[in-house]
């Protein structure tokens, strides 16, 4: 089996420093041609399954990537929870929080905020991923987050891999029992 | 500056399953066609300079995928395998099994009288130094899956278990250095997507 895994198109969040986590941000007129762009270089393949996360710029990025597709929607592939920072512009968060807030930030710590950890990601990711391998797909579309993917990746392969492009797609094959990375970060040219 | 690491296209003993490190494998006819659609990928691209490893699968794969002469440098070898070397898979797993384990867990081949993970590191460390002072913006590498998968050891600062993120014959992974310090930019890319 392998999975596609496209992070979604830029977001309003993503624009403006803006933390979006849970918060329920848009795509950009930038963001809806990056999710056409995922979608041409997947378009082709044919999936026995798509999954979104059910939060709208991965819902919107399904859509415009794979028109006619109905792609089912999933609490458990949902961006980290941000609690209060949702929203919020980064800077003003720096302001308001300080140092602590900076070291929440590296460390993806935000339960002081009413948010998640890490941990609690990564926990989503595998149970993402467990019921997935039971399951007899051989292809299938994920439209999800940044830091989800980063935690997905974390917990199939053990890599830990800085945040994709908008719009990027990475293939995760699970063969033999094991997870493997078989392309990160492809946006359908090189320069 | 970026760097767009190419490995070989298929060799004789990618096919036959037989452990290559230093070895000279020669490029299969599928291999070649891997080498060539390297070069269709990276058609376009102005490279100011272009390295190669100095074993002959890797300048092989250079000179069919983008037409110009490398300049060879062992630096970019293939890990050495040591007593490995040439071996069909199956048989040494008879012959090595404990070393082979370990060396799959990301422990290198110095127990079999080939190079340590460190003695890896330490030369493409060395590549990267070298091709760090230089003013290019965009060089490429033709290299194997050892010098890849090193490199990205590198750049992530782990040792990351063999096997896991592997990559394929004549696929292309991109680092960056523009913001100071190398980034992986694209791992592993061969093409339209199956």
């Amino acid at each position: 089996m392998k999975i596609y895994l496209v992070r979604h198109g830029e977001s309003v969040a993503n624009l403006e420093g803006c933390h979006a986590g849970w918060w329920d941000a848009e795509l950009t007129e930038k963001g809806e041609a990056d999710a056409r762009r995922a979608g041409s270089l997947i378009r082709h393949l044919k999936f026995d399954k798509v999954y979104s996360s059910d939060l709208t710029r991965a819902m919107q990025t399904q859509k415009l990537a794979l028109p006619g597709i109905e792609g089912e929607p999933a609490e458990l592939l949902r961006e980290i929870n941000l609690g209060a920072l949702g929203g919020r512009l980064m800077k003003d968060c720096e302001a308001e929080y300080g140092a602590p807030y900076l070291e929440d930030r590296e460390t993806f710590e935000f339960t002081a905020y009413g948010g998640e950890n890490w941990e609690q990601l990564r926990g989503r990711m595998a149970a993402f991923l467990r019921q997935l391998e039971q399951c007899n797909y051989e292809k299938v579309g994920i439209f999800f987050h940044g830091n989800a993917m980063q935690a997905m990746i974390q917990e199939a392969t053990g890599i830990q891999l800085p945040c994709c492009a908008n719009g990027a797609v990475t293939v995760l094959e699970w063969r033999k029992q094991r997870w493997r990375l078989r392309l990160w970060n492809y946006t359908g040219k090189i320069d | 500056m970026k760097l767009y690491l190419v490995r070989h296209g298929e060799s004789e003993n990618n096919l036959n399953r037989r452990w290559t490190g230093w070895h000279q494998a020669a490029l299969t006819e599928k291999g070649r066609e891997d080498a060539r659609r390297a070069g269709s990928l990276l058609k376009g691209i102005p490279f100011d300079k272009v390295y190669s490893s100095d074993l002959d699968r890797a300048v092989e794969t250079c000179r069919l995928a983008i037409g110009v002469e490398p300049e060879q440098t062992p630096l970019l070898r293939e890990i050495n395998v040591g007593k490995l070397q040439n071996l069909w898979v199956p048989e040494s797993e008879k012959l090595y099994a404990e070393e082979i384990k370990n060396a799959r867990a990301g422990g290198g081949y110095a127990a079999l009288e080939g190079e340590s993970m460190e003695d890896l590191y330490d030369r493409l460390q060395k590549f990267l130094d070298l091709v760090e002072k230089e003013p290019y913006e965009r060089v490429a590498v033709f290299c194997h899956n050892g010098a890849v998968t090193g490199m990205l050891d590198l750049v992530l600062g782990v040792t990351l278990p063999r096997g896991k993120a592997t990559s394929d014959n004549g696929a292309i992974t991109v680092f960056d250095n523009s913001t100071g310090h190398w980034k992986l930019k694209l791992f592993n890319y061969t093409g339209d997507l199956k």
